[in-house]
């Protein structure tokens, strides 16, 4: 008997001797076909409900405005209040970005800063209905004359604070996982270290920042809470406003749109409801896609 | 190194500047579908030319923004006259929120919001804080709302339940009764000769205490009961005024129909807009009710809730602010055609019930002649 089979003779009797293992390995198949059909489930779900409307309007639908007909409501409202406030939370990334690298690279290890990393992952774990009344007080309230009110400016930003703590944290984890090998490298070429972060640091951390980056906007295009406290109005005209005043009127966004639709009278408005909501699943599908294939363009591009 | 970083920037921004030029068409998407209403009224106007001209407002250029907040209940209402309102004045921006109609009469009152509206009329403490921030009002009432009681379309023991049978089944007294027949020996010690009600389990479904619609069932069927209103000595025992804490509550009213349809022997009240939609369709099927024990048993529809032969409705109420109304023309203009006969037809095109004639004639009046202050109640 060659060597490499008495191996493999040996694992195989050892394979099918190892019960709890098989056990562990029928439980671990098991957790994946549970959540693989509940989302099967709640995807089946959304599209048998809106498939009438798919039939007759699908364009109608997602060109219209908000409506009290049937056949004439949208959410065209929904989905452009949706991607504001995702640009919204996008532009201020950067103070997450630089929060995380503040903390991983600059900070000293004392009381304070774990004080602040402590305090961060506990802000994750807020509801999001506390950052809502945040947002009543601090955005719609105080700023009124920079955000105007209930606008969606004010529920932005709301959600912009919403998932700060989660592009801390993801941030924090890429850059930590950085090898320190990259920056002593660095700073044995003379680098400072500004250049060794702008150069060495954020590129490698790139593929992981930009993955917790973009699941926080899909988690802030997904939130209806903060915006029902913020104030978003189910049904607006925007009149003669230029695209700025409306930035300061009133909004709406695609949760919004659901909530809405799922609580008028009528069998028939649960067919919106559905139809709203695979618009939003398709467009956090989307955004999730663009982090993907950004994060596989960076990874590449670095030759790893 | 310097290069993969600057390229992700740039695709980055590329990505964003890409958004939000979506974002800006979508906007403009917007923007078009309120002159694009007209388009389709004209439309179809000439189609059936029959229609008078009144319908095909000349598109005005009234600008100005306007914000109405108040009552959840009032909402599909005024957003069916907005928008029949923004088709004839694209130029007017309008946003109507529903929170409910006590926060709608907080940012009244504190001068939030010209136009506000209520399921029921405000409280003292809320006209003190109206003018504590000297804010005059024009109260005006603009419809009502029945409270269609419930049951599922299987249960076929009940055929009419009297305010006494509801206030035995549904009051605090009747806290941990799991059974209809429960409420018989209740019944009895009130002194209500109504019915004894059949064995079956008893599931009551309702709105929380958070709704309009919760208050005013218990403000409409349990103080009556208290009050001796319907036949009974109210001296004779402590009666309650509350309803009991052991039900399913839930703000949809849609999971209050999905509860009341999915048990057999289901008791529920909802709006008269949510019940007979639920009744149509065939899921739920509205109870008759009677004031008095062996009274008569009526089945609510648009025609009885406004005679109030229904013994179970609310008006529906919009306080307009006097001094907005002078001041900003978008809000005259606004309720002037919410007031017109054209607009208030959207009452009944949501499902909810418009006032009986006189009383329709007289909430024109009081906004024509802009009466302030407290004028119905």
């Amino acid at each position: 008997m060659a060597p490499s089979e008495l191996i493999q003779n040996t694992l195989r009797h050892r394979r099918r001797s190892d019960v709890s293992g098989r056990v562990f390995y029928g439980l671990l198949i098991a957790a994946v076909t549970i959540a693989f059909l509940l989302v099967l489930v709640v995807m089946s779900d959304v599209v048998r409900g809106s498939l009438d409307l798919l039939g007759e309007r699908a364009w109608g639908f997602l060109t219209s405005p908000s409506s009290s007909d049937q056949g004439k409501a949208g959410v065209v409202q929904g989905v452009r209040g949706t991607l504001v406030i995702s640009v919204i939370v996008a532009l201020t990334f950067p103070i997450g970005i630089g929060a995380a690298v503040y903390l991983e690279e600059y900070a000293e290890d004392n009381w304070l800063t774990r004080l602040i990393q402590v305090a961060v992952r506990n802000l994750a774990g807020v509801p999001s209905i506390v950052y809502g009344l945040l947002g009543l007080a601090v955005f719609v309230q105080s700023l009124r004359g920079l955000t105007g009110g209930s606008s969606i400016i004010a529920g932005g930003l709301t959600l912009a604070v919403l998932v700060l703590p989660i592009v801390v944290i993801t941030s924090a984890e890429a850059i930590r996982a950085v090898p320190a090998a990259y920056r002593d490298g660095a700073y044995g070429l003379g680098a400072t270290q500004w250049e060794t972060i702008r150069t060495q640091v954020l590129p490698a951390a790139m593929p992981g920042i930009l993955t917790g980056t973009v699941l926080s906007i899909a988690r802030a295009a997904g939130e209806a809470a903060p915006l029902l406290v913020v104030g978003a109005a189910p049904y607006y005209t925007t009149g003669n406003n230029d695209f700025l005043e409306q930035l300061r009127g009133a909004f709406t966004a695609l949760p919004m749109n659901i909530a809405t639709f799922a609580r008028l009278p009528a069998e028939t408005w649960r067919g919106h409801a559905a139809f709203a909501s695979l618009v939003l699943l398709v467009l956090v599908f989307m955004i999730n896609l663009v982090a993907i294939v950004g994060r596989a363009r960076i990874a590449r591009r670095l030759g790893r | 190194m310097h290069k993969p970083l600057k390229k992700t920037f740039r695709t980055l921004s590329v990505l964003l500047l890409a958004m939000s030029l979506l974002a800006t068409a979508c906007g403009d998407d917007g923007q078009d579908a309120s002159p694009d209403t007209p388009t389709t009224t004209t439309a179809a106007s000439t189609d059936n030319s029959t229609v008078d001209n009144e319908t095909v407002d000349p598109v005005s250029d009234l600008e100005g923004d306007l914000l109405i907040s108040g009552s959840s209940t009032v909402f599909p209402i005024v957003q069916r006259q907005a928008e029949e309102f923004s088709a004839a004045n694209p130029g007017v921006a309008i946003a109507v929120e529903g929170p409910g109609s006590g926060d709608g009469a907080v940012k009244f009152c504190n001068g939030e919001v010209p136009i506000a509206n209520a399921s029921r009329l405000y409280k003292d403490s809320e006209m003190e804080t109206c003018a504590a921030n000297g804010i005059e009002f024009i109260e005006i009432r603009r419809g009502i709302d029945g409270i269609t009681v419930v049951t599922s379309s299987a249960n076929g023991a009940i055929e009419c339940l009297s305010f006494n049978q509801l206030y035995a089944l549904i009051s605090e007294d009747a806290t941990g009764f799991e059974s209809w027949a429960d409420a018989n020996a209740l019944l009895a010690e009130i002194g209500s000769t109504a019915e004894s009600l059949p064995d079956a389990s008893l599931d009551i479904f309702g709105p929380g205490e958070e709704s309009g619609t919760f208050d005013s069932f218990a403000e409409i069927v349990m103080e009556a009961v208290a009050k001796g209103k319907t036949g009974l000595d109210p001296e004779s025992r402590e009666f309650s005024t509350g309803i009991r804490p052991d039900y399913t509550s839930s703000p949809d009213d849609n999971i209050i129909i999905e509860g009341i349809s999915d048990a057999d022997y289901s008791l529920g009240w909802v709006g008269f807009a949510f019940g007979s939609a639920a009744a149509d369709a065939g899921s739920v099927k509205m109870i008759p009710v009677a004031k008095e024990d062996g009274g008569e048993c009526v089945l609510p529809t648009p025609e009885t809730i406004a005679s109030a032969e229904f013994p179970i409705a609310r008006y529906l109420y919009t306080y307009v602010s006097v001094s907005a109304a002078a001041s900003d023309p978008a809000v005259a203009a606004f309720v002037d055609y919410m007031m017109s006969d054209q607009g208030l037809e959207a009452v009944a095109g949501v499902g909810y019930v418009p006032l009986a004639d006189a009383d329709q004639q007289l909430a024109q009046a009081i906004w024509a002649d802009r009466v302030t202050g407290r004028t119905w109640g």
